[in-house]
């Protein structure tokens, strides 16, 4: 593979980090051609940002012609998919973590060892270790992260919080209840989670049954686990929550995603909300609203097979380069570009605050540590990642999530019981993985 | 109808334009109403039904390059590019459904009805399932990422109607006329467009001004096809927007206007042909 | 005049669109018949001549539920979109003031684009934040604000209703423009044999569009069939699938899932069903429809 390429030499034209352990001989040259780049998604600060950035790319490497395309981030697997199938996908994609079996199965993307070796210890440097690793698929770095985001949060208004006489907030699943019922008022339910079948609202559901030693799919024998312990009794804390008359109705629930459930707490509609780490959303949180954030409460015990997490993760803006790029020199290079310390700052609270950071010098910005002060004590401590695994990640990922997701739905609108609503979904999920993986 | 007016009769015809008025427009009028609100107001609970201060900052946000949505989107370029495909594929799908619509209409030839009804019924065929497929025909086209291509699509999808429209209106057109400049010498070509055409304008007007809304508002294929963004249309930007600024329904309603207004002044103008042109074409065949 | 320079003209005339719509529409749909047919594993595909992908679909507990929601929504749609079409056509028919207006504005909800209104309708129709919800509680009608499109058995045919919304406009001024090429003669007749106004619409204007009516009836079908934002932006499916539809599931199984052999399959099974519909809707008619053709 590296013949191919020895042609052109690469060399970085930014930072001389890069340049000094690489290709030997010939004549320095600067990165050069074309390069197409497609973003999915994204936060419209982050969105914004990371085109003005780009300006910064093309002005630090004059002779390449940087193609960048933004897509909204509903058509990331249609517009990859179609990509891949026509042999036009774009150099360098940035995407889902979550999407890195798939891709890096169906062959659409290469591992970063192969063409970026030389780079790779400036990674390490820059990038936490834990959140870099969540690149990594089969032991190589498929992806360079800017951040992750985490599952599960409760945000709770403190004001609701003291006036039902509580100091502190909840830490085991029975005091969620508790919680819940004592801050519900007429027309104000105690607590709200989002349960449409976006693939978000599923995340949040995802880490709050990790953390009780559910799984949804046993990759070592190839078994949808959907219906173990772990997953039925979180869902029957929905249930249950519901059952107690806490929450929203629950036909409002599966049509009310996450930003919504985040607006509704926001307008003092519900007293708690189930998040992911971005609950300090920028999507109007107004002024004058008390309230804090924290890791969602632990179950009483934990009644799953498999290990409890503290938390699952995800990278939702990682980059990656396509199997089929046209010009891997340029696409390092402009990997390489957002692994530098200026770019990683975005993330740092200037202007993004709504993310785990991936660059160690983030976490020094006084945005993150004014937004999010446990998070910079955590950090700082190493308790952060702590017992933190990834959010599901294997061929099929999209099917069984989308099984959950129906099941979820199923037993908040009481059409079945946890247990049965799990049980069909991981007939229906092990049906479409044997499907997909033949 | 010649019925005298009675109070009883005036109340019901009232009664019944403003049932179906408040069905038909209210969610228009709703988004509307919204693009003159503030944020804080759309969000305020009970829902206030007009603006307590109306502003059109939302427009301005728009346009402003300062501000997030036009560093993102750039309108005039998604404009422009909606308007190259929407103009030129209309002109494609009106010349040559012109033509066709008069053979199918005017001469007769084995397999006629067959062919118009394949045609007709080919409408059905596109759907979610053939985007894949249609990408990979238009890769081998090397079409993609291309309004070109965009705009052949779209003149492929928007023939058979037009076609269809067309030759149920040259049907209506009595034979005579143009036997007559033929006798006197008129080529059938020259007849055509010197006799028949004039006569079916509305018919023409209707499947340009129908093909032209189809072409606007476009979503999938166009979001699967193109790339770069020099080349994306004005429901590629909304789709975006729309997810950006989800919660902020006073962006979404401003966009929306500015999206729905070049087509409403086409109509303001039109409409008098189209309800003539569908007239001519569904209603006698 | 010569007849065959005449076909030959004809031919000539109709080639560019018979050779469009079969490059660009006929084309990807044998690409997809042939990949109903393929077996597909990992992206990869492996092997033609296979019933595996109808195999698979007969098996999926879904796919009954799948019919019957798009049977509500293609039949029940159509239907309801041709008589609503009708009842409103037969009111824009009425001459007065309030009926030009309406004329003139009927067409907006067809003319902006469904990426907005599909939104529109989602957040107006909120079961917490949606002002039609909310109204009709503050009316005292419901104790609850109800959540058309989170209840299960609620949301398919509010999809409906939206879609009717969006489609009926251009039913109704068909069918206005129907009604009023009705001679007025024939009409005043009827008056004359004492027949009420119900009775001269039944008996004198409804034989006189059967025509037109066969025809917006076939061509709302058409439309609804290719219908897809609509749904997919509302509601994906959901809650729990209960408006999952063929065209939303069949872009489940491709984008979502990548397992595009069964999706194939069932886009197959789909045409094959609405070509039969229609077939069947046809001959039903045939009678208006042939003598509407001979004109």
């Amino acid at each position: 593979m590296p013949n191919v390429f020895n042609r052109r030499e690469f060399l970085s034209a930014t930072t001389a980090l890069g340049a000094a352990a690489m290709i030997p001989a010939g004549p320095a040259q600067a990165a050069s051609g074309e390069l197409s780049v497609w973003k999915f998604g994204g936060t419209t600060a982050e969105v914004e940002t990371w085109a003005a950035r780009n300006d910064g790319f093309t002005a630090a490497n004059p002779d390449v012609g940087l193609n960048y395309s933004y897509f909204n981030g509903q058509i990331r697997r249609q517009k990859l998919l179609a990509g891949f199938q026509t042999n036009r996908l774009a150099d360098v994609v940035i995407a889902f973590g979550q999407d890195i079996p798939e891709f890096a199965g169906f062959g659409m993307i290469q591992p970063l060892d192969d063409i970026a070796g030389d780079r790779m210890a400036g990674w390490k440097e820059r990038l936490v270790p834990e959140v870099m690793a969540s690149g990594m698929h089969d032991g190589k770095l498929y992806g360079l992260p800017t951040y992750v985001d985490m599952a599960s949060f409760l945000a709770i208004n403190t004001d609701a919080m003291a006036e039902a006489g509580f100091d502190r907030p909840p830490e085991t699943w029975s005091e969620v209840r508790e919680y819940a019922k004592a801050m519900t008022k007429p027309d104000r339910p105690g607590i709200a989670f989002p349960a449409t079948t976006a693939p978000v609202d599923i995340n949040i559901f995802e880490g709050i049954a990790y953390a009780n030693g559910g799984r949804v799919f046993d990759e070592s024998t190839g078994k949808v686990t959907l219906n173990g312990p772990g997953m039925t009794d979180a869902l029957q804390l929905y249930v249950d929550l519901i059952a107690d008359g806490s929450t929203p109705p629950p036909t409002s629930l599966t049509e009310t995603f996450f930003r919504d459930t985040a607006q509704l707490f926001a307008q003092g509609r519900s007293a708690m909300w189930i998040g992911l780490s971005w609950l300090n959303t920028p999507w109007g949180t107004p002024e004058g609203l008390n309230w804090t954030g924290v890791p969602f409460p632990r179950p009483d015990t934990v009644t799953g097979k498999f290990p409890p997490v503290s938390a699952i993760m995800d990278p939702t803006a990682i980059l990656m380069v396509s199997s089929r790029a046209k010009n891997p020199e340029a696409a390092v290079e402009y990997i390489d570009f957002w692994s530098q310390n200026d770019q990683l700052k975005i993330w740092g609270g200037n202007p993004e605050i709504a993310r785990i950071p991936a660059g160690k010098v983030a976490w020094g910005e006084a945005g993150l540590a004014e937004a999010w002060p446990n998070w910079v004590s955590s950090y700082e401590a190493g308790t952060l990642f702590q017992g933190a695994e990834p959010m599901p990640r294997f061929i099929g990922v999209s099917a069984v999530e989308n099984a959950l997701g129906t099941a979820l739905q199923e037993a908040v609108l009481g059409q079945k019981t946890a247990q049965q609503a799990l049980d069909d979904a991981t007939a229906a999920a092990q049906a479409q993985i044997d499907l997909l993986r033949g | 109808m010649n019925e005298t007016p009675r109070p009883f009769y005036w109340t019901f015809i009232t009664l019944c334009g403003l049932v179906i008025a408040t069905y038909i427009l209210f969610p228009v009028f709703w988004l509307f109403l919204a693009s003159f609100k503030t944020r804080d107001e759309l969000a305020q609970l009970p829902i206030a039904f007009w603006p307590k201060d109306p502003t059109i900052q939302a427009y301005r946000d728009l346009f402003d390059s300062g501000s997030q949505s036009s560093q993102l989107l750039n309108w005039p370029t998604l404009i422009s590019n909606s308007f190259t495909v929407a103009v030129t594929s209309t002109i494609i799908v009106v010349v040559l459904g012109t033509f066709a619509g008069y053979a199918f209409a005017r001469l007769k030839f084995p397999g006629r009805d067959l062919i118009l009804g394949g045609l007709l019924v080919s409408r059905m065929f596109q759907g979610a399932a053939l985007l894949l497929p249609t990408y990979r025909l238009m890769n081998m086209l090397n079409l993609q990422d291309s309004l070109i291509g965009l705009i052949l699509l779209y003149s492929a999808f928007g023939l058979p109607f037009a076609t269809w429209i067309i030759a149920s209106s040259l049907r209506e057109i009595p034979f005579e006329l143009e036997e007559s400049a033929m006798m006197d010498g008129a080529s059938r070509l020259q007849s055509m467009v010197m006799v028949v055409l004039p006569l079916a304008t509305p018919a023409l007007i209707t499947a340009a001004m129908w093909h032209f809304v189809g072409a606007w508002s476009e979503f999938a294929f166009a979001s699967i096809l193109l790339e770069s963004n020099e080349n994306k249309t004005v429901t590629i930007g909304l789709a975006s927007f729309v997810e950006l600024f989800t919660l902020e329904f006073q962006r979404v309603g401003a966009a929306a206007t500015l999206v729905a207004l070049p087509i409403m002044l086409v109509f303001f103008f039109g409409q008098r042909y189209f309800t003539r042109g569908l007239l001519a074409g569904a209603v006698k065949g | 005049m010569n007849n065959r320079s005449d076909r030959w003209l004809a031919y000539f005339m109709i080639l560019p669109v018979v050779a469009a719509v079969l490059a660009f529409v006929i084309g990807p749909t044998w690409d997809v018949g042939k990949l109903s047919l393929t077996q597909v594993v990992m992206g990869m595909e492996r092997g033609f001549g296979t019933l595996d992908n109808f195999r698979a679909l007969a098996a999926d507990p879904l796919f009954a539920l799948v019919v019957k929601n798009t049977a509500i929504w293609i039949i029940g749609g159509t239907i309801l979109c041709v008589l609503v079409g009708l009842a409103v056509g037969a009111y824009l028919a009425i001459d007065s003031w309030q009926t030009t207006i309406l004329r003139a504005l009927i067409l907006l909800p067809w003319v902006i684009p469904d990426v907005v209104t599909a939104m529109a309708w989602k957040w107006m129709l909120h079961g917490q934040v949606g002002i039609i919800g909310s109204t009709i509680q503050a009316a005292g009608l419901t104790d609850e604000q109800v959540s058309f499109l989170g209840d299960p058995s609620l949301v398919m045919w509010t999809l409906v209703v939206v879609l009717i919304w969006r489609k009926m406009p251009l039913v109704a001024l068909i069918l206005c423009a129907a009604i009023r090429s009705v001679p007025s003669e024939q009409i005043e007749a009827a008056r004359m044999d004492g027949a009420n106004a119900f009775e001269r619409f039944r008996f004198v204007v409804i034989p006189n569009i059967a025509f037109s009516l066969t025809a917006v009836t076939v061509i709302s079908m058409i439309w609804i069939t290719a219908e897809f934002a609509l749904p997919w932006i509302m509601t994906g499916g959901g809650p729990a699938n209960a408006s999952q539809i063929m065209s939303t599931y069949i872009y489940q199984q491709s984008f979502e899932f990548f397992n595009w052999g069964v999706a194939s399959a069932m886009s197959v099974v789909n045409l094959v069903m609405l070509m039969l519909i229609i077939a069947l809707y046809l001959y039903v008619n045939r009678r208006s429809w042939a003598s509407g053709a001979d004109k």
